[in-house]
C-alpha cells in the first residue's frame, strides 16, 4: 500500500462508486451526530455564502441570479406594455396625432419583440434557474457562472435593444424583421434588432444547455425519469425545442446582417436573392418559439394544480406525451403564417394539416388538468383563480387558432385585428396567466414563507381578466369587419371607432390589475406573520426549503422513491434538514453537488460547481460589445472585445474547470464513496459541449438548407457561367481538416492510455493542419465576388461559418496541449481532450458537407 | 455496481419513447421538399400522380414505423405485473420504469400516427399542385 490516493487509479483504471446504494431504511432512521453536524452546517454556509457589497453583482447562486433574471424579464415587460398603452392611446379615435406613423411603427415593433425575447422566453430561463434546483433537490445548477453570464448578456442585451426607443432609432419593421423592407431600411434599427436579438439569442442557448444537463444529471438519487416533477419533463421538452429552433434564427440573422453590413444579397431577389428564404427560418424559429413561450408556463399549471387538488395528477403519462408531442409537432406548423405568400396550395394543405394536429396533444394537457381538479378536492386559493382564467383564455385563443389553421378562413383575415386578438389570447391564456399562477403560488417559496395579499391578488385578477376579455374580444370583430394590424390611425368613415375605444378604455384596466399586483410583489410586507414552510401542503421538493433562508439549496440530497416525497415519504425533510442524506458536508470547502444517471438517477460522482466571480461579468461585457459595435459599423472596437471575451472565457475555463480533485474519491455520506472527477460522457461538461453543438449544428444545417432553398426556389441556382469554388483547395481542406479531426481524436485515446508526450505532438499537430485547412478554405473562395450574386454569396457565407469554427477548434487544441503541459490535464484527469474531441466530431463533420457542397454540389445541380 | 457510461445508454433509453415522433418529422419533410421539388423542379404541367403513389407508399412504411414501436411499447407497458388483476405496481423500480417509458411510446404512437395520417390527406385530396 502507498499513501498516494491516486496512485490506485490510471487513465485505463478509474474510481468507481463504491459501496451500498440504494440506502436501507435503517441507515436513515439512524440519527446524525449533533456536534458533527454544527460543523458540517458551518463549513456548508461558508462554502455557499453570498458575496456581500459591491461584489454582490458576481454572486452566481442560482436563486440570486434566477431572481434578478426575472425582476429583469419583469421590468422589459412593463416597459413593453407602456408601448402598448401608447399605441392605445393612438388607436382610441381616428385620425389620431398623438403619435406619428414612424414612432407607432417603432413602438409596436418594440413591443413585439421585446414581449417575445425579452420577456417571455427569458422569464422562462429566469423561473426555471430558480426553480429547478428546487424541484430536484440540487444545490445549484450544473455550471453557475453560465447562468450568470447568460443573464448579464440579456441585461446588456435588453438594454441595448429596449433603449434604442427612447433615441428614435428603434427596428420598425416588425418583430418579424421581413425584408425587403427591412434590408433596405437606413436606419441602423435593423441592426439594432439582429444583432441585439441575436446576443440574447446566444444567451438562451446557454440557459437551455444548463437546463437540459440540470434535469438529466442533476436529480437527486432515486428520482428516476417516471418520478420527476412535471416541470422537469417540460424543461427537457423546451431545452430540446430551443436547440433546434432558435439556431435558424440565429442563421437568418447572421445572412441578413451580412446583407445589410456587407451587401451580401441573400435576400435581394434582383442578384438571385429570395426574401422568402428569411420568412422561412424567421418561422422555423417563430412558431415553436410561441410553445416554447407556453409550456413552461403550462407547466407551472401542472406544478399548482396537484397541489390545489391535494392528489397527484392524474395521467402522468399523458402529460408526458403531450409535452413531447407538442415539441415535435410545433415543428411542422411555421408554413401556417406564410399561407398567404404564394405557395404551392399543396404544401399550404401539409401545414394545415399539421397545425390541427398539434391540438391534439394541446387539448390532452387541458382534459388532464380537468380531471384532476374534478377528482381532488379543490381548495380555493389564489393561484387556482389564475389558473382557472388562464385555462378559459387559452381555450379561446385555442379556438381561434383551429380557425386560423384552415387555409381559406386565414387568407381572409390575414393581418387583421382577428390576429392580434388570436396572439394575445394564446399568450395572455398560455403565458401571463399560468405565470402569475405561479407568482404567487411560489412566493412563499421566494421569500421564505411571506405570502401575497388575498384582497390585492383578487383585485388584480379580475381588473386583469375583465380588462384583457373587454380589449381583445373585441378586437375580433374589429377584425372580421376589416381592420388592418399595424396601421398607426384609421379614417372617419369606417366602423371601427368605437371597437377601438372599448380596446383602448379596456388597456387601461389591464394596466391598472398590473400595478395592483406589482406593488403587492414588491413591497416588503414587514407586518407579514405567521411564515410556513409549506402553506399550501404541496408534494414536491421545493418546499422543503430553508425558512428562514440558507445559501446552499438544500442541506442534504435527499433519497427520492415517489413523486410527491413531502406527502408520501414521512420523515423526509426532517432527515433533510438535519444533514442525514448524501453530501451534507464540504470536506474541502468547495461548492459541490451529486451527478446521477439519466434513468434512475443513481449516484455517479461529486460535481464540483463554481462560486462567484468577475470573470462572468468581464466575458459578458467583452461579448456584448463585440454584438453592439457591428451595429454602428465600428469594426476594430467589435474585434478587440470578441477577443477579449475569448481572453476571458478561456481563463474563467483556466481556473474553475475540469479542476484535478485533491482525493481521487469521498465519502458522500450513508455509507457510499463516489469519484470526485468525472471525463468524457459521464461528465455534465462533455453534455454542455454536445448540447451546444448539436444547437450549432442545427444552425449550419440551416445554412445548408438555405443553399437547397435558392436552387429549388431559383430557376438560374448555380448562375449560367458562373465562377465556382477552386476545386483543389476545396479537396486540400477537406483532406487536412479530416486529419486534424483524427489527430484530436487519437490524442484523446493515448493521453488516456499514458502517453502524454505523444499526444502533446498529435494536438500540436493538429494546430497546424487546422491552421493550414484554414488558409485552403479561404484560398478556395478567395476569387468570388459575393456581392455580385447570392451563389458566390452562399459559398462565401459558409466558407465563413466553417472559418469561425475552425477557429474554435484550434483553440481548443492549443487548450487542451497547454493544459497537458501545464499538468492540469493527465491520462486520469481528461475531461478537457474528450470535450474537444467531442467538439471536433462536429467541427469535422461540418468540413466534409461544407467542402462537399460548395466543391461538389454545384457540378449536379447544373 | 457498475454504472460506467450508464449516461449514453440512459439517453438512449429515453429517446426512443421518441422513435414515433421522429418518424413523424422525417414522413413530414420528406412529404413537404419532395412537393416542393416535384412541383417546382420535375412536374411541368402540375400533374401529381407520381408523387401521390410515392407519398402513400412513404406512409405505409412510416404508419407501419410507428406500429412496431406502439407495439414494443406496449409489450414494456404490460409487462412486469403492471396489468396483473388485484396488485398496486411499484412506482420505484427498474420495471416501473420500465412501464411508464412503455406507456408514454404507446401514446406518442398514437399521437404521431394521427399526424402522419393528416399528413397525407392534401396528397389524397389534391389533383394538382395548385
Amino acid at each position: 500500500m502507498t499513501d498516494d490516493p491516486f496512485a490506485r487509479f490510471s487513465g485505463t483504471n478509474r474510481p468507481e462508486p463504491n459501496g451500498t446504494y440504494p440506502p436501507t431504511e435503517a441507515m436513515l432512521a439512524e440519527p446524525v451526530d449533533p456536534d458533527a453536524q454544527a460543523a458540517s452546517t458551518a463549513r456548508m454556509r461558508k462554502a455557499w455564502q453570498e458575496p456581500k457589497g459591491f461584489t454582490h453583482f458576481t454572486a452566481v447562486n442560482n436563486d440570486l441570479v434566477g431572481k434578478w433574471y426575472a425582476l429583469t424579464a419583469m421590468f422589459f415587460m412593463l416597459c413593453a406594455g407602456v408601448l402598448a398603452l401608447l399605441m392605445r392611446v393612438q388607436l382610441a379615435v381616428p385620425d389620431n396625432t398623438f403619435l406619428d406613423a414612424d414612432r407607432y411603427n417603432q413602438f409596436f415593433t418594440m413591443h413585439g419583440s421585446a414581449m417575445m425575447f425579452l420577456f417571455a422566453v427569458p422569464m422562462f430561463e429566469a423561473i426555471s434557474i430558480f426553480l429547478l434546483p428546487a424541484f430536484l433537490g440540487a444545490r445549484d445548477m450544473p455550471f453557475p457562472r453560465l447562468s450568470a453570464y447568460g443573464f448579464w448578456c440579456f441585461v446588456i442585451g435588453g438594454i441595448f435593444v429596449l433603449g434604442s426607443v427612447l433615441f428614435d432609432v428603434a427596428p420598425r419593421g416588425g418583430w418579424f424583421m421581413y425584408p425587403p423592407l427591412t434590408t433596405q431600411d437606413m436606419g441602423i434599427g435593423a441592426d439594432i434588432w439582429l444583432l441585439g436579438l441575436s446576443f440574447i439569442e446566444v444567451a438562451s442557448i446557454a440557459a437551455a444547455v444548463e437546463l437540459i444537463v440540470g434535469v438529466l444529471k442533476c436529480r437527486p438519487p432515486g428520482m428516476r425519469v417516471n418520478l420527476m416533477p412535471l416541470y422537469a419533463w417540460y424543461v427537457l421538452v423546451v431545452g430540446g425545442m430551443i436547440l433546434f429552433a432558435f439556431p435558424p434564427l440565429i442563421a437568418g440573422d447572421f445572412l441578413f446582417e451580412m446583407e445589410r453590413s456587407f451587401d451580401w444579397p441573400f435576400f435581394d431577389p434582383t442578384r438571385g436573392g429570395d426574401p422568402m428564404l428569411w420568412q422561412h427560418l424567421f418561422w422555423i424559429f417563430g412558431h415553436p418559439e410561441v410553445y416554447i413561450v407556453f409550456l413552461p408556463s403550462i407547466a407551472i399549471a401542472a406544478m399548482v394544480i396537484p397541489t390545489v387538488a391535494q392528489r397527484p395528477i392524474v395521467g402522468y403519462s399523458w402529460i408526458v406525451l403531450s409535452a413531447v408531442g407538442v415539441g415535435f409537432l410545433s415543428f411542422g406548423l411555421w408554413v401556417h403564417h406564410m399561407f398567404t405568400t404564394g405557395l404551392p396550395n399543396i404544401s399550404i394543405g401539409f401545414f394545415s394539416a399539421a397545425s390541427e394536429a398539434v391540438v391534439i396533444p394541446t387539448g390532452i394537457q387541458i382534459f388532464v388538468f380537468a380531471a384532476t381538479l374534478m377528482v381532488g378536492k379543490v381548495k380555493k386559493s389564489l393561484p387556482m383563480l389564475w389558473i382557472a382564467g388562464a385555462l378559459a383564455i387559452f381555450v379561446l385563443g385555442g379556438l381561434t387558432g383551429v380557425m386560423l389553421a384552415i387555409a381559406p378562413f386565414n387568407w381572409a383575415v390575414h393581418d387583421t385585428y382577428f390576429i392580434v386578438a388570436h396572439l394575445h389570447y394564446t399568450l395572455f391564456g398560455g403565458m401571463v396567466f399560468p405565470l402569475m399562477a405561479g407568482v404567487y403560488y411560489f412566493y412563499p417559496f421566494f421569500r421564505k414563507g411571506k405570502m401575497m395579499s388575498e384582497t390585492l391578488g383578487r383585485w388584480a385578477f379580475w381588473l386583469i381578466f375583465v380588462g384583457f376579455n373587454a380589449a381583445f374580444l373585441p378586437m375580433h370583430y374589429t377584425g372580421l369587419i376589416g381592420m388592418p394590424r399595424r396601421v398607426y390611425t384609421y379614417g372617419e368613415g369606417v366602423d371601427w371607432g368605437w371597437l377601438n375605444m372599448l380596446s383602448t378604455a379596456a388597456s387601461f384596466v389591464i394596466a391598472a390589475g398590473f400595478a395592483v399586483f406589482v406593488w403587492d410583489l414588491l413591497r416588503p410586507k414587514r407586518d407579514f406573520t405567521g411564515d410556513q414552510r409549506n402553506p399550501w401542503n404541496a408534494g414536491t421538493l421545493e418546499w422543503s426549503h430553508n425558512v428562514p433562508e440558507e445559501q446552499w439549496g438544500v442541506r442534504s440530497i435527499p433519497y427520492i422513491t415517489t413523486r410527491y416525497p413531502l406527502w408520501d415519504q414521512p420523515k423526509l425533510v426532517e432527515r433533510m434538514h438535519s444533514g442525514r442524506y448524501y453530501l451534507s458536508d464540504t470536506k474541502f470547502g468547495h461548492r459541490e453537488t451529486l451527478v446521477t444517471s439519466v434513468l434512475d438517477a443513481r449516484p455517479l460522482h461529486i460535481q464540483r460547481v463554481t462560486g462567484p466571480a468577475w470573470i462572468t461579468l468581464m466575458a459578458a461585457g467583452f461579448t456584448g460589445g463585440a454584438f453592439i459595435f457591428p451595429t454602428f459599423h465600428w469594426y476594430p472596437p467589435a474585434i478587440i472585445c470578441a477577443a477579449f471575451a475569448i481572453v476571458c472565457v478561456l481563463y474563467w475555463l483556466w481556473t474553475v474547470t475540469a479542476q484535478i480533485p485533491e482525493e481521487p474519491t469521498s465519502d458522500v455520506g450513508l455509507g457510499l464513496t463516489l469519484p470526485r472527477y468525472a471525463s468524457g460522457p459521464d461528465a455534465p461538461g462533455w453534455w454542455a459541449v454536445w448540447i451546444t453543438m448539436l444547437g450549432d449544428a442545427t444552425a449550419f444545417a440551416s445554412l445548408i438548407f438555405g443553399f437547397f432553398f435558392y436552387w429549388t426556389a431559383s430557376s438560374a441556382f448555380p448562375p449560367q457561367g458562373a465562377s465556382h469554388a477552386d476545386g483543389l483547395a476545396t479537396g486540400a481542406a477537406a483532406v487536412l481538416l479530416v486529419l486534424s479531426w483524427a489527430a484530436t481524436r487519437f490524442a484523446r485515446d493515448i493521453n488516456r492510455k499514458g502517453y502524454v508526450r505523444s499526444a502533446q505532438a498529435l494536438l500540436a499537430t493538429g494546430i497546424c493542419l487546422t491552421a493550414l485547412g484554414g488558409s485552403a478554405v479561404y484560398l478556395a473562395v478567395a476569387d468570388l465576388q459575393p456581392t455580385t450574386h447570392v451563389y458566390p454569396a452562399m459559398i462565401c457565407v459558409l466558407a465563413v461559418w466553417l472559418c469561425a469554427h475552425l477557429l474554435l477548434g484550434a483553440i481548443g487544441q492549443g487548450y487542451c496541449l497547454a493544459r497537458s503541459l501545464a499538468g492540469r490535464m493527465t491520462p486520469l484527469y481528461d475531461a478537457d481532450v474528450n470535450n474537444v474531441s467531442l467538439l471536433w466530431h462536429f467541427i469535422g463533420l461540418q468540413a466534409l458537407v461544407t467542402c462537399t457542397v460548395i466543391g461538389l454540389l454545384p457540378g449536379w445541380m447544373t | 455496481m457498475s454504472t460506467h457510461n450508464e449516461f449514453g445508454t440512459g439517453v438512449g433509453l429515453l429517446m426512443k419513447i421518441t422513435i414515433g415522433p421522429w418518424i413523424w418529422a422525417f414522413h413530414f419533410v420528406i412529404s413537404y421538399g419532395a412537393a416542393a421539388i416535384w412541383c417546382e423542379k420535375l412536374t411541368t404541367n402540375g400533374d401529381i400522380g407520381t408523387l401521390q403513389l410515392a407519398l402513400i407508399a412513404l406512409t405505409i412504411a412510416a404508419l407501419a414505423g410507428i406500429a412496431a414501436t406502439g407495439i414494443i411499447g406496449w409489450r414494456n407497458w404490460s409487462a412486469g405485473g403492471g396489468k396483473r388483476a388485484g396488485t398496486e405496481p411499484g412506482i420505484d423500480t427498474d420495471e416501473s420504469r420500465n412501464r411508464f417509458l412503455g406507456q408514454v411510446s404507446v401514446l406518442l404512437s398514437v399521437v404521431s400516427a394521427i399526424g402522419v395520417v393528416l399528413m397525407i390527406l392534401p396528397i389524397l385530396m389534391f389533383g394538382t399542385c395548385q
